[in-house]
């Protein structure tokens, strides 16, 4: 187990090396002065050039530049967004609650829906209701969820009149940041049952939006990978034992299904990252997706290189822990190395 | 085969969806109706034909500049499926030979790669697609790029993974005893057993390519106006939403159609070739 722990962080450290020059070469690579783009068209006098170029610290080699970077990015300090002239740190911690919140919902709802649509179908194999799961899973994960997300506005916001389309909350509610949390900080707002209303119909479209390809997954795999398990001797064996049927579903083989799921869904963080990015584009979610997408545009690299490199520090971290959920699940796989 | 293909529904329907595209694509400056840049500055956001107000002359409306939105939706198809099979053909070339090369070589050109691969697949696909084509800027050649990088790690994990099974059977050690080279044994003994798996993923990688690259569109980094892509289309739409629903609908079905009939065959043959493969998928 140390062997395999010492390994993987191993791996862990490689790779934030990799991206880490990965997000310091990428806004290197962009063509034109950065600081030019900076000063805007007319550009500055000569004075105001080596000022600036001093001030981003361009004005040493690229290695020392690098250094200065990661010594920098470890104490936190991942420079000064231009557009706001905030720390770009600070910045990121402050969308990122709205991030974690719609995420959490999201996959709570794919759990909460996808789980039981998924025993059910390996139970009910070859039916009807296993013929529509595995249909509704097919154009779950086909789903160009930016669409998805028009259509639910167009049922929902524009048709009904029910949910709002943009936004976490109400503006009328203002923002004692607590927990940054709406769903919980709503309760220490002067009306909290109104409040809370007001963040949860903000979440809801979202979150669906959000959760719709993770669902899709989940129902998916927990079929098949519980359809494989009751394959398997030991169900038969617990059978034969006079186990109920529930008993058989219910405790042992969906424990040893459960397995390959959580990998797949740790390791589906990524694309959770991507559909953020576009459901906060399309809901005015003010989370980091939409947050970087802004700074992509307005070329604040600053913004750009520390979101890349938070973001895949985060990946990197899920995957460690999804890993070591892997192995302690499985204890067959303890003496192996990754 | 034939009969082969019917009992195998997923299958089936995959082919009959893509295969629908496919002559869309092909015979796209035959069947549109119009250019997919013909304005028709009388006729704005006209409804589709069915619809009240609807003209048979545009028979799933116009545009807000008064484009034909059939002939565009047609014209997107060959766009769409251009930037899938580029994209499948890089991803699907390069990530093969990395794989081999990863597969056969244990040892420090194992490790360089796949180390390269976690740093890849660290970065969130999305988000770093859309920094390459900002720095890039935004073009079809761009676009592919960009969606080919990221696609790389999954095929180059499952061509190692395939070598790695076929390196320990028996075949190998006997082409080892005969004092094959290891360019015989990678290139001519293993990758022609690598393949189930990789048909399997190239079919997957087409729906993944078109649906990030209509993402892409639709954030506006993709081809850019006026070539008629499908999330270009969509995102340009977005205005007129609560107006003129079917100008975001219809290009919206087009997107989920087509990738749901690549992702139809992908999960087809994973079946129909090697139903072991349902766990390594």
């Amino acid at each position: 187990m140390i062997r395999f722990l010492v390994h993987k962080l191993f791996i862990l450290f490689i790779t934030l090396i990799g991206a880490s020059l990965i997000a310091f070469a990428l806004i290197r690579m962009v063509p034109g002065d950065p600081v030019l783009n900076l000063l805007g068209e007319r550009g500055g006098s000569e004075e105001q050039v080596a000022d600036m170029k001093k001030k981003l610290g361009l004005d040493r080699s690229l290695p020392e530049q690098y250094f200065l970077f990661v010594g920098n990015a470890l104490r936190g300090d991942l420079g000064t967004s231009v557009i706001s002239q905030r720390p770009v740190s600070e910045e990121f911690w402050a969308r990122f609650p709205a991030t974690l919140e719609l995420g959490l919902f999201s996959l709570t709802i794919a759990f909460l829906i996808g789980l039981p649509m998924g025993i059910l179908a390996a139970i009910r194999r070859n039916t009807i209701f296993d013929y529509g799961v595995m249909g509704f899973s097919t154009i779950g994960y086909s789903m160009p969820i930016f669409w998805w997300g028009l259509l639910l506005i167009l049922f929902f916001s524009v048709g009904l009149g029910w949910l709002p389309v943009s936004g976490r909350i109400n503006v009328i509610y203002d923002f004692p940041v607590r927990t940054g949390f709406l769903l919980i900080d709503s309760w220490f707002f002067e009306d909290p049952w109104a409040a809370f209303k007001s963040a949860f119909s903000h979440l809801i479209l979202p979150a669906i939006v959000l959760g719709t390809i993770p669902l899709a997954i989940l129902a998916r795999m927990t079929r098949s990978s519980l359809i494989e398990v009751l394959g398997e001797d030991f169900i038969r064996a617990a059978k034969a034992k006079g186990v109920s049927k529930a008993r058989v579903v219910w405790v042992h083989a969906l424990r040893n299904a459960m397995i390959p799921v959580v990998t797949v869904m740790g390791l589906m963080l990524g694309s959770i990252m991507t559909g953020a990015v576009l459901t906060e584009t399309m809901f005015s979610w003010p989370g980091v997706g939409r947050w970087l997408i802004k700074s992509i545009e307005a070329r604040d690299y600053p913004v750009i290189q520390g979101g890349i490199l938070y973001t895949s520090f985060g990946v990197v971290i899920i995957n460690l822990i999804v890993d070591l959920i892997y192995v302690w699940a499985q204890p067959r796989l303890r003496g192996r190395e990754g | 085969m034939i009969q082969l293909i019917l009992k195998n529904k997923s299958l089936f329907f995959g082919l009959i969806l893509v295969g629908f595209f496919l002559l869309v694509a092909i015979l796209s400056p035959l069947i549109a109706p119009y250019s997919y840049d013909q304005v028709f500055a009388d006729q704005l956001k006209l409804p589709p034909a069915w619809q009240e107000g609807g003209h048979q002359q545009f028979l799933l409306g116009t545009d807000d500049l008064g484009r034909d939105l059939l002939s565009r939706l047609i014209y997107g198809a060959p766009v769409s499926l251009a930037i899938g099979f580029f994209v499948v053909i890089f991803s699907v070339s390069l990530g093969t030979l990395l794989g081999l090369i990863g597969g056969s070589l244990p040892g420090w050109p194992d490790q360089v790669l796949s180390r390269l691969m976690d740093i890849i697949m660290a970065l969130p696909s999305m988000l770093m697609a859309i920094v390459i084509v900002a720095i890039l800027g935004p073009s079809f050649y761009n676009t592919v790029m960009a969606i080919g990088i990221v696609a790389l790690p999954s095929v180059y994990r499952i061509v190692r993974g395939a070598v790695l099974l076929e390196m320990s059977k028996n075949y190998v050690q006997a082409s080892k005893s005969f004092g094959a080279s290891w360019w015989r044994i990678t290139f001519i003994n293993v990758l022609p057993n690598c393949w189930a798996p990789l048909i399997v993923q190239a079919s997957l990688g087409f729906s993944e390519a078109i649906l990030s690259a209509a993402a892409l569109g639709f954030l506006g980094l993709g081809a850019q106006p006026p070539t008629p892509e499908w999330g270009t289309i969509l995102s340009d739409a977005r205005s007129y939403l609560e107006t003129s629903p079917w100008m975001v609908t219809l290009p919206g079905l087009c997107i989920l159609l087509v990738v749901m009939g690549f992702n139809f065959i992908g999960d087809g043959l994973r079946d129909f070739l090697d139903p072991k493969l349902r766990r390594v998928l």
